[in-house]
């Protein structure tokens, strides 16, 4: 090749593999995404973390603490269900950490990196992915609630509500956990670090049991975090109660949270080594 | 050189002009905290050759590919792919280029044939071209019989072949090669070069880095020798031998105790060192060696080996460095 041929296609190339743009960033997002559902439908991890983790939780929880709900007159089929589907995503999250962590140890995020594609796409490709994986979590898990009694006392519309901030929800949570896996890199020191966000801010909320029932010193907290309020809202939506304070206080917290999340991990992204 | 390029930064595009030079580095330095990774990288490489960068271990070698292909920023510097500016442009450096790490950064789980599509797609293939380019590469790569298997199961050799085509599967005008080679066995090696040589003649541009002399000696037109972050020998593999001494002759005795009565009949042939096994300076090659051989033969005495030696790589870098090849700094 002559120095202007070599100048066309360099030209040319530079023109059609073009990885700025919105389109771009979704086109490539999906790829990813596909990608890692393929992976996802061979970790025979994934199958008890999604299947069996949630129900058992569930399950366990109901029969712990059911009786002395009860006397506090609480319907706690009803209370726990909204925690333990947080729960589920939490558990979605902290799988999609470790996966991401594993490409950055094996080198695909290097790879993808030195490609020309979008720079939102890696993380695009994980939310993909794992938000359909939350998908099918809701799905075995709500119909195992109902048989427990569960039901959404407020109709369709609350129903898809539900739904709808719950991925909502799990998108931040993923967003979050990204940051652990660009930060820390080592797949060991991630899934060892993972419990560190879940713990605080799933347990101590007022998911599990009111906010009256922990500590004094401790309730300012309880009840300020995001899940009580996410998993308040929760409540609202399956049970027909006043939604709009809880509500607004989640979608709050979650715009929030996203926006710092999500550049984070993009600012990460572009400079891990 | 300096001119062409000069006019391609003020315009923002590459201009025809500078296409003498695929990738070009100056003055290219980088620090990790306190160690200084790169202290002034000065290379460039012409379309359609092979360059091999040579160091030890910790010398710069990945890191000056990793500034290449726009995975770290330079602190001083500047580099460029066919004109563009690794540091403004680039997206449009990484349509340009391959990469293959020093680790096989394919995906375990997926098979060997939805690594290459994946990689097509994302490179802009449609999903029906991306799989046919993926036959067509794992035919080429010799994995096609492997290609419906996972990754994981895959042999270091394996895994290596199928980095380098998931690099190539849309064709880059660079391809940058990481230590392509490390900890491969010898044959799985030797394939690998082949599919190196392969992609040479095809007119892709390579960037090879490599601590085996061999390798460079083999696949490289042109050398360059890093050391401590800086480039301290360059040129073709002759010009760095004969940087050390050109050609020398090398006799074994087959018995010991004559090797006084031979030192005394190649007196004025120049130095002779060693001990057993001779070796003197061979300005002028064969001339010199059956210069030796009608002396040797003259005064009776039989050899048990004679031969003609060029220096091998490793001698040229212990006499650039000071220290071997295989030395961590």
């Amino acid at each position: 090749m002559t120095a202007i041929d070599l100048q066309a296609k360099a030209k040319q190339l530079v023109k059609v593999r073009c990885e700025a743009g919105i389109s771009r960033a979704i086109a490539d997002s999906f790829i990813i995404g596909q990608r890692n559902l393929i992976r996802l439908s061979r970790q025979p991890a994934v199958i008890t973390g999604v299947l069996v983790f949630p129900i058992v939780f569930l399950t366990a929880f109901l029969l712990a603490f059911e009786r002395s709900m009860s006397a506090q007159n609480i319907d706690y089929i009803q209370y726990l269900v909204p925690i333990i589907t947080l729960q589920a995503m939490f558990f979605t999250a902290m799988n999609s950490a470790s996966n991401l962590a594993g490409d950055i140890d094996t080198g695909m995020l290097q790879r993808c990196r030195a490609m020309p594609i979008s720079r939102a796409a890696v993380l695009g490709g994980l939310l993909i992915a794992y938000l359909a994986r939350a998908i099918v979590t809701i799905a075995i898990l709500l119909p195992v609630a109902y048989l427990y009694g569960f039901r959404f006392q407020a109709g369709v519309l609350s129903a898809i509500g539900y739904v709808l901030l719950t991925l909502f929800f799990t998108t931040v949570a993923v967003t979050g956990y990204s940051l652990l896996a660009l930060g820390l890199k080592k797949p060991d020191l991630v899934q060892s670090l993972v419990i560190v966000p879940y713990a605080p801010f799933l347990l101590l909320s007022s998911g599990f049991s009111p906010a009256e029932n922990f500590p004094n010193w401790l309730q300012p907290f309880v009840i300020a975090q995001p899940v009580s309020h996410i998993a308040a809202a929760l409540r609202a939506l399956a049970s027909g109660e006043p939604l709009l304070i809880p509500l607004l206080w989640s979608i709050g917290w979650l715009i929030v949270l996203l926006f710092g999340f999500g550049f984070t991990a993009i600012w990460l992204y572009r400079r891990i080594s | 050189m300096r001119l062409p390029f000069v006019y391609s930064r003020l315009t923002g595009v590459a201009s025809g002009l500078i296409m003498d030079v695929m990738v070009e580095a100056r003055g290219l330095e980088k620090c990790f905290g306190k160690t200084k990774a790169l202290q002034g990288i000065n290379l460039s490489v012409p379309p359609g050759s092979v360059l091999g960068v040579l160091g030890p271990n910790g010398a710069g070698k990945t890191t000056t590919i990793n500034c290449l292909t726009t995975l770290l920023k330079p602190d001083k510097g500047y580099a460029t792919i066919a004109g563009y500016d690794v540091i403004k442009q680039p997206a449009a450096v990484r349509s340009l280029i391959g990469v293959t790490g020093q680790f096989a950064a394919v995906d375990e789980e997926l098979t060997a044939r939805e690594n290459l599509i994946l990689f097509g797609r994302l490179l802009r293939l449609s999903a029906t071209t991306a799989a046919k380019r993926a036959t067509e590469l794992l035919e080429q790569f010799e994995l096609l019989e492997a290609g419906n298997r996972r990754v994981k199961e895959f042999s270091g050799g394996m895994r290596r072949r199928l980095d380098l085509a998931a690099s190539i599967v849309a064709e880059p005008l660079v391809l940058f090669l990481d230590e392509p080679t490390t900890g491969l066995d010898p044959r799985s090696r030797r394939q690998l070069w082949d599919m190196v040589v392969a992609l040479k003649k095809r007119g892709i541009t390579i960037f090879l880095t490599t601590q085996y002399l061999e390798e460079a000696d083999e696949l490289a037109d042109r050398i360059v020798v890093i050391d401590r972050g800086t480039v301290i020998a360059e040129g073709t593999s002759d010009d760095l031998k004969n940087r050390v001494g050109g050609t020398f002759c090398k006799l074994e005795l087959a018995d010991p105790k004559d090797e006084p009565k031979v030192r005394r009949a190649l007196s004025g042939l120049g130095d002779i060192a060693g001990t057993g096994t001779l070796t003197l300076a061979a300005p002028d090659g064969v001339t010199t060696l059956s210069e030796v051989v009608r002396r040797v033969d003259a005064i009776g005495i039989t050899l048990a080996d004679i031969s003609l030696c060029r220096p091998s790589l490793d001698d040229v870098f212990f006499a650039l460095t000071g220290h071997t090849t295989g030395e961590t700094i």
